[in-house]
């Protein structure tokens, strides 16, 4: 009799790691993770044997296992309210949250050392003098990032993020380097700039005011430099139009959804906009087109329960997009080279030119400089968040 | 593989505990081999070959030694078994080293490709000349069957980082043994702590070492430095008793005894104790087959007493690594033990034990800067932080940063460094021993708390991407 409480703990210890084998053999495997925003490994059911002698194959098992996890979002998420509860100052090392206001704001940033600014500033080099061969202008130019300039409520025992100081040293760089460059933050200052106005509070963009303003900022020094006159889009706040779903912030999501906000996708353009464009996905040989609101605001057509990210608010990332204008203010062919926080306001942009080529190198396969000769553009601008500091965004 | 990964605890262990329990004993050693050879094989695959015939030249001689009458034969035959184990060792291990120092000298450099260090390789090679040696000393039979001495070398809860198991201690039990209800509840009890200790303490503990000692002159202050180092030697304290733990459940749930390889060290109030009571195995090892042939503490001169002591030391260092640092960690000890056998110890008798403790602890961590240290400038360079002799600041937000963020960590490492849940669990078991009522509560409590803490660990598990054990790379 003695003996049968003793069976108690090593059943219920089988019990655990067996039904964890079994369940995980009975679950289906995901190909993607939303929260972590990249591919999952899938299993490698035939290994070479030379896979399997280098040691790849166990580790790329390993990998797999950990990345089809029965339930592996329910766990990260617990292991983030166990941080949380433990009073981790910086959540999975990256982000503190504020609770109260629902900010979560990052690490601050080191001082990079002047040889990754100097290789970034060489690559604007290249690039502007590849397109001076052709005779065609380039200008550089870093929009301020969330992480950059939402540093509230910061712990005050943390030192200052060097992001300004990254900033002005790679600008000073560019210049030193002949590159036309513009901060667009030295624009866009006066203009009421704030954190709490201009960027979201769960996610590393711009909202919709904020990327306005840089629209309005961009939008000047674009035309000084083209000579033209081309007024920006005045803002008109009764044109706003906010939906009712819930934003899935890119940061709340490496934190697992964890960050209770008030975070909401907005947008401002006219109602123009759904007509006045011709859309190629690629270039206009390729012959895709696509109408505005699949490549625009797809979350506009998505039912309110529906939580919705950055990409699907204003526009995943493609690697060349061709807009055409029917109702331009120059008739002009603009390239514009960007990252994610150009996606808000492409059509903005493209609203005042004849053509707008939007290049992402992170999906392009093709020699940028090639490229965008071969374009036979009259003007190419590289416009990215102030944060990447590299040709090739992260 | 290892032991605190999704792999071994979710696929590796349930698939072994089925094949193994629901086949018949006969066939019961076979798959334990099988078993092991995979283990091992999942990280390693080409070094089976080299570990297989490590044991295949050991069970060869062992025979031949045991069936060679001429004592003089028999000592160059154990010779040669010493020289092949130590020579595939040192190809592995201490060849770039030499090398290294050997071409300081010479004016044309020696050639030589550095080769990856096989896991585990420092242990089943002691393990199996412990074997030899037994059989040498005639203290064990040869083992007949190849099956049987490739599972005491292979056997997977300690093939790659100990506890380093003598062949006495399982002899028998390889060839006949009992998996009772006790043995699994035990097993599987000291498995789950072994694995806490491991992913809760050990880990973050890592995090915080990992960090400091990766902080360069300029960025590291004095206390950053004392949390590092504080962090640091609990975390080798608890990731390598936590191995040892969980081979010593493992092993118990399949019927092997293992002996204990810690006992509490952190507790010792001297150094001569703390070695008594860290990697026992190790330290018994080099006891027997290094510093008793060497005449131990038999000698006609006091003076031969303590060169024996530095040689075992100075050996104990270098198994640990091909590098001076790990060679000098291990003279540092030699000479605290030759100090504290001259006068120290009566020196110690003397005084209150918490001084005893912080003599004791004060050495234990000086230690633990060359260990970590890849070289004795940096080493040298962070005693020097420790004390304020470098320009470094008394702290700064990193400090800050990590004894706010890890204080929870330390506080519970700390209570665990003490046998305090050793005290709790003789006296759980005692009075479960004396009520049968009390001993189904306790059962039932222990399940559910060890099954949460288990969950708890997969929590961890499911987050970490590299958690590998210190002593792997020895």
């Amino acid at each position: 009799m003695r003996k049968i409480q003793m069976y108690l703990l090593p059943i219920t210890f089988f019990c655990i790691i067996f039904g964890g084998f079994v369940v995980h053999v009975l679950t289906v495997d995901r190909p993607q993770s939303e929260m972590e925003n990249r591919t999952l490994e899938s299993a490698n059911l035939s290994p070479s044997p030379q896979e399997i002698l280098s040691g790849a194959w166990s580790k790329q098992v390993e990998t797999y296992i950990s990345d089809q996890f029965p339930a592996r979002d329910t766990w990260m998420r617990n292991y983030v309210y166990y941080q949380r509860a433990m009073g981790k100052t910086y959540l999975n090392d990256k982000y503190a949250v504020d609770d109260k206001s629902g900010w979560i704001i990052s690490k601050p940033a080191e001082e990079k050392p002047d040889e990754e600014l100097a290789y970034f500033a060489t690559d604007l080099q290249k690039l502007s003098e590849g397109l001076a061969e052709k005779n065609i202008p380039f200008t550089y130019y870093s929009l301020p990032a969330k992480a950059t300039y939402s540093r509230e409520p910061s712990p005050s025992y943390m030192p200052e993020d060097a992001g300004v100081a990254n900033n002005l040293r790679l600008h000073e760089f560019v210049t030193a380097k002949g590159v036309d460059n513009v901060r667009l933050y030295d624009e866009m200052k006066n203009n009421d700039f704030s954190a709490e106005r201009n960027f979201f509070k769960t996610d590393h963009h711009w909202t919709i005011r904020g990327a306005y303003s840089g629209y309005q900022a961009l939008m000047k020094t674009m035309s000084e430099r083209l000579g033209e006159t081309i007024e920006p889009i005045p803002y008109n706040e009764a044109n706003t139009y906010c939906l009712p779903n819930k934003f899935a912030g890119s940061w709340n999501k490496i934190l697992y959804m964890t960050v209770n906000n008030r975070d909401q996708v907005c947008y401002n353009e006219p109602a123009s906009f759904a007509t006045q464009f011709t859309i190629h996905v690629g270039s206009i040989e390729d012959g895709v087109t696509a109408p505005y609101d699949a490549v625009y605001g797809r979350a506009k057509k998505m039912s309110p329960e529906t939580v919705v990210n950055y990409a699907e608010a204003y526009s995943r990332d493609f690697s060349e997009l061709t807009i055409v204008n029917n109702h331009y203010d120059s008739d002009k062919h603009i390239v514009v080279i960007k990252d994610s926080y150009f996606n808000t306001i492409q059509f903005h942009v493209a609203s005042h030119f004849k053509e707008l080529t939007i290049l992402d190198l992170r999906y392009l396969d093709k020699d940028a400089i090639s490229y965008l000769q071969s374009l036979h553009p009259d003007y190419v601008v590289l416009a990215y968040n102030d944060r990447n500091l590299r040709l090739m965004p992260e | 593989m290892v032991f605190s990964s999704l792999i071994f605890l979710y696929v590796f262990l349930p698939l072994v505990l089925i094949v193994y329990f629901i086949s018949p004993k006969m066939l019961r050693n076979t798959i334990l081999l099988l078993a092991s050879l995979f283990f091992y094989a999942w990280g390693e695959p080409k070094y089976v070959l080299l570990m297989m015939i490590s044991i295949l030249l050991n069970y060869i001689l062992g025979i031949v030694i045991e069936n060679t009458v001429s004592q003089s034969k028999r000592k160059a035959l154990l010779w040669l078994v010493i020289v092949s184990n130590l020579a595939i060792l040192g190809y592995y291990k201490y060849a770039g080293f030499f090398v290294d120092i050997l071409n300081n000298y010479l004016d044309k450099p020696i050639e030589w490709e550095a080769v990856p260090l096989p896991i585990g390789i420092s242990f089943y090679t002691f393990q199996a000349l412990s074997y030899v040696i037994d059989v040498y000393r005639k203290d064990v039979k040869a083992q007949r069957n190849f099956l049987d001495l490739s599972l005491f070398i292979t056997l997977f809860p300690q093939l790659v980082a100990g506890p380093i198991v003598r062949y006495q201690t399982v002899a028998e039990q390889i060839k006949k043994r009992f998996s009772t209800a006790e043995d699994w509840m035990m097993g599987t009890r000291r498995f789950v702590q072994g694995l806490a200790k491991k992913v809760l303490i050990a880990n973050p503990m890592g995090e915080v070492a990992d960090q400091v000692f990766s902080l360069s002159g300029g960025d590291l202050t004095t206390g950053t430095a004392w949390i590092g180092l504080f962090a640091y030697a609990l975390q080798i304290y608890f990731d390598f008793s936590a191995y040892s733990d969980m081979a010593i459940g493992l092993a118990r749930i399949f019927g092997f005894h293992f002996e204990e390889n810690f006992n509490y060290p952190y507790i010792a109030q001297s150094v001569t104790e703390f070695w008594r009571r860290w990697h026992i195995s190790l330290s018994s090892w080099f006891r027997d087959y290094v510093y008793f042939p060497l005449g131990g503490s038999r000698v006609s001169h006091a003076w031969k007493l303590y060169r024996n002591l530095l040689i075992v030391w100075t050996l104990t260092g270098f198994w640990h690594g091909a590098s001076w640092t790990f060679m000098a960690w291990g003279f540092y000890y030699g000479l605290l033990i030759c100090l504290e056998k001259w006068v120290l110890l009566k020196w110690l008798e003397r005084v209150p034990r918490f001084l005893r403790h912080i003599y004791t602890i004060t050495f234990i961590m000086f230690g633990w800067v060359f260990f970590r240290a890849n070289d004795f400038t940096y080493a040298f360079g962070f005693i020097k932080t420790l004390f304020g002799l470098s320009d470094a600041a008394l702290y700064n937000y990193e400090t800050i940063l990590l004894a706010k963020d890890y204080v929870v960590y330390f506080v519970i490492a700390i209570i665990f460094v003490m046998p305090v849940y050793r005290l709790y669990q003789t006296w759980s078991e005692q009075k479960a021993t004396a009520s049968l009522s009390f001993d189904w509560s306790l059962r039932l409590v222990q399940s559910i708390y060890y099954g949460a803490l288990l969950l708890f660990i997969t929590m961890f598990l499911v987050n970490a991407t590299h958690n590998p054990f210190i002593y792997f790379r020895f």
